[in-house]
């Protein structure tokens, strides 16, 4: 794992830039893409917006002022980016998202009911308010702690575990019903 | 980033969640990850292709040169095509004139007065008035 200011001393040097800017990619590119896919759960989609978030922050590297860690800037244009374009695409089709949701997951599981309870998992986070879903997503699938959310979304830590554990029961009782129904 | 934190808060309060955290459910084309960063760095120019290109300043200048010149020209031209138009306008005032001499009868008293031609004319239209009246008299008889 290379340190930032060695990235960005790299970066900084014309003749070794591009060499700072693949280790920038190599180090966080798997989970800056974990975070987009699901938000937007579509592979082209993810795969689209991660282009452009990399792009950006190649763009935008001078103006990074070392407040916060680079993961952590990157961070913050990857969920903007997500964001927006889950705006767009909600605006398009809630019903096509949904579809996009459940088509993209792997089809090779043997294990069919574990399949379609992880469908289910899917859908409960489907009725979430969009920052909820991503609050959610941020804590369940990316494992950030509470301190790295607060930096990255603007709200308190407070705000943001409440968030969370509303996500956690929702999700819960959408899963409780859904087993109940079967 | 691994926080046992977050297990151990779900095996408390949504036990069912903690057995679906892994991106296994997820499909991702094969070898996506591994040429990625190539894909990325293609996109980019690289520094020498960047020192290649031209400072702004250059071509900020090179700009204002272009419309500087621009400008010349199109009052040059214009200069000009005002001094041929000046010639056309003098010729056709002749060429008007030589068919106001010839043809007074298309044209109103206003016309004649104001072209100065009115004495000309007049002497003209005398001898025309002449004819006309030799030729009333013909039909008289």
């Amino acid at each position: 794992m290379v340190d930032d200011k060695t990235i960005l001393k790299l970066i900084s040097n014309p003749t070794s830039s591009r060499e700072g800017y693949r280790i920038l990619i190599t180090q966080n590119k798997e989970k800056l893409y974990w975070h987009i896919r699901k938000m937007v759960s579509d592979h082209d989609d993810a795969d689209d917006i991660l282009q452009n978030v990399f792009l950006k922050v190649i763009k935008h590297i001078k103006d990074f002022k070392g407040e916060s860690s680079l993961f952590t800037w990157m961070f913050k244009i990857a969920r903007n980016e997500s964001l927006n374009h889950v705006k767009q695409a909600k605006i398009r089709s809630t019903l096509e998202i949904k579809e996009n949701f459940v088509s993209h997951l792997t089809t090779h599981n043997e294990n069919f009911e574990e399949e379609a309870s992880y469908h289910s998992l899917l859908r409960a986070m489907e009725t979430l308010p969009l920052k909820q879903k991503e609050v959610f997503i941020m804590r369940y699938f990316d494992e950030l702690p509470y301190k790295d959310m607060a930096n990255m979304t603007g709200t308190s830590e407070g705000a943001l575990k409440a968030s969370y554990h509303l996500a956690v029961q929702k999700i819960t009782h959408f899963l409780t019903n859904a087993n109940l129904n079967q | 980033m691994k926080d046992k934190e977050v297990i151990n808060e779900l095996k408390s309060v949504a036990p069912i969640l903690v057995k679906w955290k892994d991106n296994g459910h997820y499909k991702v084309p094969e070898g996506y990850f591994d040429d990625f960063e190539s894909r990325i760095l293609t996109q980019i120019p690289s520094e020498s292709a960047k020192e290649r290109s031209m400072n702004p300043w250059i071509m900020r200048v090179a700009a204002v040169g272009i419309v500087v010149l621009a400008a010349f020209f199109l009052l040059r031209n214009e200069r000009n095509s005002s001094a041929d138009t000046q010639v056309m306008a003098a010729n056709d005032a002749d060429i008007y004139l030589e068919y106001l001499k010839s043809n007074p009868e298309e044209f109103d008293m206003d016309i004649l007065v104001e072209s100065g031609l009115l004495d000309e004319i007049a002497f003209q239209s005398q001898d025309i008035g002449d004819e006309y009246q030799r030729e009333d008299s013909i039909e008289i008889q």
